[in-house]
């Protein structure tokens, strides 16, 4: 069996003077939700138009399910599921037709996880589906991708724009892949989609893997602490491990990234006295995390 | 793929359907008023429906083109092969049911009617434009799909088709045109749009095909440049031409000072004495003659002009038949065929009489009505329907009249292939005239007249003297005419014979001066182009001579020897810089070592339009990174 559903090495894209993406190592193993998560402009969107090959990278080896990304056989795309956050889907055509269509085209089809989970959004399939509404739209396209049973499923903010009971129901339909072989790659700007679905975290920033371990893992490396407010020149100056901080009242607090076992004694050495540690829930280990350039604006 | 090809029909439908309605409507309504396969709307309705099919290309492959559509449609387990000829073929069968099929319809009704004689031709015709709307359809869809903004500048290559005046060279035309479009299509068909071709042969055929007409729109904006510059300066070469040009003789000169002029310079023993009979005698003007074009066989059906001879009297249209080498006679009200005529006369309803024309003539009218073909001129008079031939060649191999008849000032003056004849006026419309024609002047010409399609303008000047005649010629090339060796700038001469007759058809010709006459437009003007892409230049020349059958013979690039010698070195000095300037910038990009080299060849060939395409490529596709080497490396 694959050992890695996606694997790059060395990957360089730029445009004009802007680079995408810079020397990008990543691998993500087979099986489970990966969440891949990064800023605008971080190169998600890059990389995977690199990774179903619509897009060449100027330097550096891509893999999709052990196939360069550039060569990719007709075989090999059958085995790789694609939904983007536009749901783009052939807006001229019935919903039956449109699944008959693609039930042709993929021998492994699945017709029970299809209707299960189209079933999940109340589609009519003699709607056509330009008049679908958005979150009816998202189910069908799942519903297909689904039922292709793709090895690899590639979700690039499916659910942006979605209602809440549209929302929901995508995310149980994905919860539901999970049980399955397929692998999915998730990503999302909502950090709650993130956390109940994921297994591991991907962050991207500026074209490089900042993070790539399972959330549990990245949770644990970031801890909040709360300091006096006066404190506040100190730790900007002597701890390096700071992601971010805000004074609120007296105190400062901060967001500190592998903070060592003896972080307390440590600020202590500082002259910093009074120090409270506290875990911190993923939400806002990612937020303290992605805008920790932003150290010391309050 | 049938069922991406189902899609494809689905998703066009209604608009398909409406299409083809509105055309068959539209149709029926004119083919009720007029015969619609020679009404001169037919002349532009195939470049109307080309510019629908390129719009057509183009919107249905912009359609997939935009991101995540064209992620849609070729992320899926299927050959992109297969998907591009679902894809296209859809396409393809749309147009023929919209653009096609109506007019097709239509013929097929008119023939079965029988109002009108309907030919072989004509349906040859429609095969013809249904190539040549599938090469404007894969043109269009070309110039939306492939990763170089400039590439619709290929579709000027679609004018072309404007030129060509036979079916068969028509089929010929679409069916290389859509084949090199269609490939074309096919290459850029791939999962990432944002790749240039990088294989010689596809970089090279693009790249042909976008700069040439590159070089055409750049050549219109110089010239509208120009103009504006000649408006405002009121310097314009064809209103205001410097003294002593071509331009200053057709404009102002009378018949007399042109004699004279042309006799300026010269060192003839009679010039003197000339000169004296010339300003005491009376010039006429014999015409200015526009050399056009032969009717052929199995011609464009939309070519047919003066091929018609309207008989209002007796309620009857005669129309040259093609494929009976007859004219059928047909009643205007009923379009009954009421008789026939051939080179023996007039014949009665029936069967299809055998003297039937040896070329597809042409009909002229100056008073009288003419029927000239290639060797005879026959005089026709309608109202007592009889045929009066007038005047034959002598069998001289190859010659041929074109439609040069022109009346003026007592003289007619008519063209072939090989020599001017000047004939008595009144003797050809003398309606009692029993004997043949005879000729006042021949004079051979120049073998350039062999050119089919020669833009050349001559302006005929005659004085008769006591024993034959003096005849001027002034031959004007305009500065964008075409020809067979490849010169495409203002070339004037004027020329003066004397002729003489012995009375029985024979004369003795004598060249008494000629003269080169200078250009009214500059040397930047008329070279612009040329200093621009060399290399283009002798690439549209050729396909002008070649493909427009323009050529007396396939000249060599040599022939551009005569060119100013500095209008040589900056055209070297151009595509010198071009290739350098072309080196410094793929050096920028990282692209493999064969296509570099392709390009600064081919630029160096090509000249700075090269240049100016490669550029505007590279920052269409945003591959210019400041500073980046061509190992590919990226910037840290």
């Amino acid at each position: 069996m694959l050992r890695n559903v996606i694997e790059t090495r060395g990957l360089c894209k730029s445009f004009d003077r802007k680079q995408a993406l810079h020397q990008m190592d990543l691998c993500i193993p087979a099986g489970g939700v990966h969440a891949l998560i990064g800023s605008n402009g971080a190169g998600k969107s890059t990389l995977f138009r690199i990774l179903l090959g619509f897009l060449t990278a100027d330097s550096g080896d891509c893999l999709l399910l052990g196939q360069d990304s550039r060569q990719l056989t007709p075989e090999l795309r059958g085995r790789v599921g694609y939904v983007n956050e536009e749901h783009t889907l052939p807006d001229w055509l019935q919903v039956q037709r449109l699944k008959a269509m693609q039930q042709q085209l993929y021998p492994q089809w699945n017709d029970n996880v299809y209707r299960q989970v189209v079933g999940n959004f109340d589609v009519d399939p003699t709607q056509r589906v330009g008049s679908l509404s958005r979150g009816e739209r998202a189910g069908v396209n799942l519903a297909m991708a689904l039922a292709q049973s793709p090895e690899l499923l590639i979700l690039d903010e499916p659910t942006l724009g979605l209602d809440v009971v549209a929302r929901q129901a995508f995310l149980e339909a994905i919860l539901f892949c999970t049980q399955s072989n397929t692998t999915v790659v998730y990503c999302s700007h909502q950090m709650d989609e993130v956390e109940r679905l994921a297994e591991s975290l991907i962050i991207l920033e500026r074209g490089e893997v900042k993070v790539n371990c399972s959330l549990d893992e990245f949770s644990g490396r970031v801890q909040q602490w709360m300091v006096p407010a006066e404190s506040r020149e100190l730790v900007l100056q002597k701890v390096p491990q700071l992601l971010s901080s805000r004074v609120i009242e007296d105190h400062l607090w901060m967001y500190v990234l592998d903070a060592p076992p003896a972080f307390a004694s440590q600020l202590k050495l500082l002259g910093i006295a009074e120090a409270t540690g506290a875990s911190v829930s993923l939400p806002d280990a990612v937020r303290a995390f992605m805008t920790r350039h932003h150290a010391g604006q309050e | 793929m049938w069922n991406l090809f189902v899609a494809e029909w689905l998703r066009y439908r209604n608009l398909i359907v409406i299409s083809a309605l509105a055309h068959l409507l539209l149709m029926v309504a004119l083919s009720t008023q007029t015969n619609l396969t020679h009404m001169p709307l037919v002349h532009f309705w195939p470049m109307m429906l080309t510019v629908m099919a390129v719009v057509a290309g183009a919107l249905q492959f912009f359609n997939h083109k935009r991101h995540n559509n064209w992620v849609q449609l070729l992320h899926r387990p299927l050959p992109p092969e297969r998907i591009f000829a679902a894809i296209t073929l859809a396409g393809i069968s749309m147009l023929g049911v919209a653009l096609v099929l109506p007019y097709t319809l239509v013929q097929l009704y008119m023939d079965f009617q029988g109002s009108y004689d309907i030919e072989l031709r004509h349906y040859v015709f429609i095969a013809a434009l249904c190539l040549q709307l599938v090469a404007a359809y894969m043109g269009g869809a070309f110039s939306v799909l492939y990763s170089q903004r400039l590439a619709f500048l290929s579709l000027f290559l679609l004018w072309g088709f404007l030129g060509v005046s036979m079916n068969i060279n028509l089929l010929a035309l679409g069916a290389v045109s859509a084949a090199g479009f269609g490939w074309l299509l096919h290459a850029s068909w791939r999962p990432d749009l944002s790749r240039p071709f990088h294989g010689p042969l596809r970089l090279v055929v693009s790249e042909l095909m976008i700069q040439a007409g590159m070089l055409a729109a750049l050549s219109t904006v110089l010239l509208l440049v120009f103009q504006l510059g000649w408006s405002i300066s009121s310097t314009d070469p064809r209103r205001a031409p410097e003294a002593g040009t071509a331009n200053t003789l057709m404009r102002a000169a009378d018949a007399r000072d042109l004699l004279l002029a042309a006799l300026e310079g010269s060192t003839h023993p009679d010039s003197d004495l000339l000169r004296q009979q010339i300003r005491i005698g009376e010039a006429i003007v014999a015409g200015v003659a526009n050399v056009k074009s032969y009717p052929r066989r199995n011609q464009r059906p939309e070519l047919d002009n003066n091929l018609e001879l309207g008989d209002q009297e007796h309620q009857v249209t005669w129309h040259f038949s093609h494929s009976r080498m007859l004219f059928e006679g047909r009643h205007t009200v009923t379009q009954k065929v009421v008789g026939w005529l051939g080179t023996a006369g007039f014949h009665a309803a029936g069967s299809p009489p055998q003297d039937q024309f040896t070329s597809v003539p042409w009909v002229t009218s100056n008073g009288a009505v003419f029927i000239i073909d290639d060797g005879s001129i026959y005089r026709v008079d309608l109202q007592h329907q009889v045929l009066q031939l007038r005047f034959t060649l002598a069998a001289a191999q190859g010659e041929r009249f074109n439609d040069s008849l022109t009346f003026k000032d007592g003289l007619v003056t008519l063209l072939s292939n090989k020599n001017l004849y000047l004939f008595r006026s009144a003797e050809l419309l003398d309606e009692e005239a029993k004997k043949p024609l005879a000729i006042s002047a021949r004079l051979p010409l120049p073998p350039i007249y062999q050119s089919e399609l020669s833009n050349y303008q001559q302006h005929i000047n005659v004085m008769e003297l006591v024993d034959g005649y003096l005849i001027a010629v002034l031959d004007n090339q305009p500065v964008m005419g075409t020809e067979g060796d490849f010169r495409k700038f203002e070339d004037s001469t004027l020329t003066l014979y004397r002729t003489h007759s012995d009375g029985n058809n024979q004369f003795d010709n004598e060249l008494i001066h000629q003269r080169s006459l200078p250009s009214s437009f500059s040397t930047s003007f008329a070279y612009k182009s040329f200093v621009l892409a060399p290399g283009m230049h002798l690439f549209m020349d050729a396909w002008d001579g070649v493909f427009d059958n323009k050529a007396v013979e396939l000249a060599l690039p040599l022939v551009y020897h005569h060119f100013p010698p500095l209008v040589l070195l900056l055209a070297v000095l151009g595509c010198g810089v071009s290739a350098l300037a072309t080196y410094a910038l793929l050096r920028r990009v990282n692209w493999p070592a064969s296509a570099k080299i392709t390009w600064i060849v081919f630029n160096a060939c090509t000249g700075l339009v090269g240049l100016m395409s490669l550029y505007w490529g590279l920052l269409y596709r945003r591959e210019l990174k400041p500073g980046q080497r061509a190992s590919g490396e990226a910037r840290p």
